[in-house]
């Protein structure tokens, strides 16, 4: 039985702006869409630097990577914007590792460093 | 508030009133009840016991199991008739969609004015009849929907498996076989053997595409489709098949088929997992990408001689990304043996996993030759799932080399 997505969300203030969402539970085929939309709302009203902080995933399917491009396509159909992760899990770092995409992100171990890297 | 007038000329709106005389209509106006809800609210959840119907005087509410929506009702719709005047239990959940009036009926009330009133109470069973008879009408309906669903599915498949190779090249010295087992009607898995003309090579692919169903579906044939047709259609390089020809076939095959459907079909997210090797059969060299698929391994007498690991991400989704390419050689005697992770995944009655260290197992202790190597992999997972359901595609293929 899979566990539910939450998301919370925090405004941080470093170089620029910087929204940090904090997803725990299981980002899965059934619930990376919620993320994406989540993330697509505060896109839509002016998020441009993305702080994915997945310290709490405790499973992530092949789908996180969906969501993780969803949510970098919408930054580039708003007029650009950054996407980073903060913290992956174990179970996180397997699944990009195994699909080669450990190496396209920037990942970040910190989150006063990440919010000052935007 | 409404008034008694008000809420008597309500209810003689509902067909389940409708014969009923103006003073029982009255002393039902008096055990009714109003309840407000507040935009998503629940009522009441399936299952639980219900002894009242309600109308909607005002708003809308949503009839639901979980996430699934059977209907919206609205003004002077009923909804809980089947749980007030029976003791079954509520068959789905409802929750208000905006803020919502309800009038709340009693069973006890209802039972009152039915024993009391014959012409109200065969108001009442008619009301229920014809509701009968209506979701009757609808389930025939959604049966014969959904056979033609199931018929336009069948041809999808058919259409589908005309994407997997329906004659396997036939190459001197060597024998190739896949098999592809969907979880659903139609797979997001793929694989494909082909001969590259310039240069003269055979084309390898094993992949799987992300998700399942339709939607994987069509990716699959977008996938394999433009990987074969850029490689066979390559015609700036010579007929020999030169190493660096060979390698900028492969490069420009996995790179083209990347950019075009991370480009052209962003919004969709979808990505896929390939192996694609271009083997030069005179010599037995394999030059290959892998994208981020589980590694195929090659298998000689003694077990796994090298697993081809991934030599960069899966391709779909960034435009920016580069993959190494991978060189080996599959030796006389040795097979090369790919699968899909829905092989290791697959999963017992128990929910244990397969697991890609008993499919190691069964593969590194060889066989004849690469179909019966497929044939003894797929009964062991086959065996290993029993009754409990696929979930995943299953795919394998085999390249074998025979001895002189």
């Amino acid at each position: 039985m899979s566990e539910a997505l939450h998301i919370a969300v925090s405004e941080e203030k470093g170089n620029v702006p910087v929204t940090v969402l904090h997803v725990s539970g299981d980002l899965d085929s059934k619930t990376y869409q919620e993320l994406e939309t989540k993330a697509g709302d505060l896109i839509g009203g002016g998020a441009k630097n993305i702080l994915l902080d997945l310290s709490g995933v405790k499973f992530m399917g092949s789908a996180g990577l969906r969501a993780m491009h969803g949510i970098s396509n919408k930054l580039k159909n708003s007029g650009g914007g950054k996407l980073k992760l903060l913290n992956p899990t174990d179970a996180v770092s397997r699944v990009m590792f195994t699909l080669g995409f450990d190496k396209y992100f920037d990942i970040q171990s910190d989150l006063n460093e990440a919010v000052k890297s935007f | 508030m409404i008034s008694l007038e008000e809420t008597c000329h309500f209810l003689r709106k509902c067909s389940f009133f409708a014969c009923t005389s103006e003073d029982t209509l009255k002393s039902l106006a008096h055990v009714s009840e109003l309840i407000q809800l507040q935009a998503g609210e629940k009522l009441f959840e399936k299952g639980e016991i219900g002894t009242s119907m309600f109308f909607v005087v005002d708003g809308c509410v949503r009839i639901h199991n979980d996430d699934v929506v059977i209907t919206h009702l609205g003004k002077e719709q009923v909804f809980g008739e089947v749980a007030a005047l029976s003791h079954e239990l509520r068959t789905a959940s409802v929750t208000a969609e905006m803020d919502t009036t309800l009038l709340k009926l009693e069973q006890i009330g209802i039972y009152n004015t039915l024993s009391s009133q014959p012409d109200a109470a065969r108001c009442v069973i008619q009301a229920l009849c014809r509701r009968e008879s209506e979701i009757i009408g609808e389930k025939v309906d959604r049966l014969i929907k959904a056979k033609v669903m199931e018929k336009e599915m069948d041809i999808g498949q058919k259409i589908q498996r005309n994407f997997l190779p329906e004659i396997i090249p036939e190459i001197d010295g060597w024998n190739m076989h896949g098999v592809l087992q969907p979880a659903r009607k139609v797979a997001g898995d793929f694989y494909d053997f082909f001969i590259v003309p310039k240069p003269h090579c055979v084309g390898i692919v094993i992949g799987d595409v992300c998700d399942k169903g339709v939607g994987a579906a069509l990716f699959m044939t977008l996938f394999r489709s433009l990987i074969r047709s850029i490689s066979i259609y390559r015609n700036e390089v010579g007929e020999n098949a030169d190493p660096e020809d060979v390698t900028n076939t492969l490069r420009h095959a996995i790179a083209l088929t990347n950019k075009y459907i991370a480009s052209t079909h962003a919004s969709s997210s979808m990505f896929s997992s390939v192996f694609f090797g271009l083997l030069i059969p005179e010599t037995g060299q394999l030059c290959y990408i892998n994208a981020g698929h589980e590694a195929p391994l090659i298998i000689g007498e003694s077990g796994i001689r090298q697993e081809l690991k991934p030599t960069g991400p899966v391709i779909g989704l960034f435009e920016d990304i580069g993959h190494d390419i991978g060189m080996t050689e599959i030796l006389p005697g040795e097979i090369l043996f790919g699968y899909t992770d829905g092989a290791t995944d697959a999963q017992n009655q128990a929910g244990q996993q397969f697991s890609e260290e008993k499919l190691a197992e069964i593969i590194a202790s060889g066989a004849s030759n690469g179909g019966a190597l497929l044939h003894k992999a797929l009964s062991a997972v086959e065996e290993f799932i029993g009754s409990a359901d696929q979930f995943d595609d299953i795919t394998m293929i085999s390249v074998h080399r025979e001895k002189h």
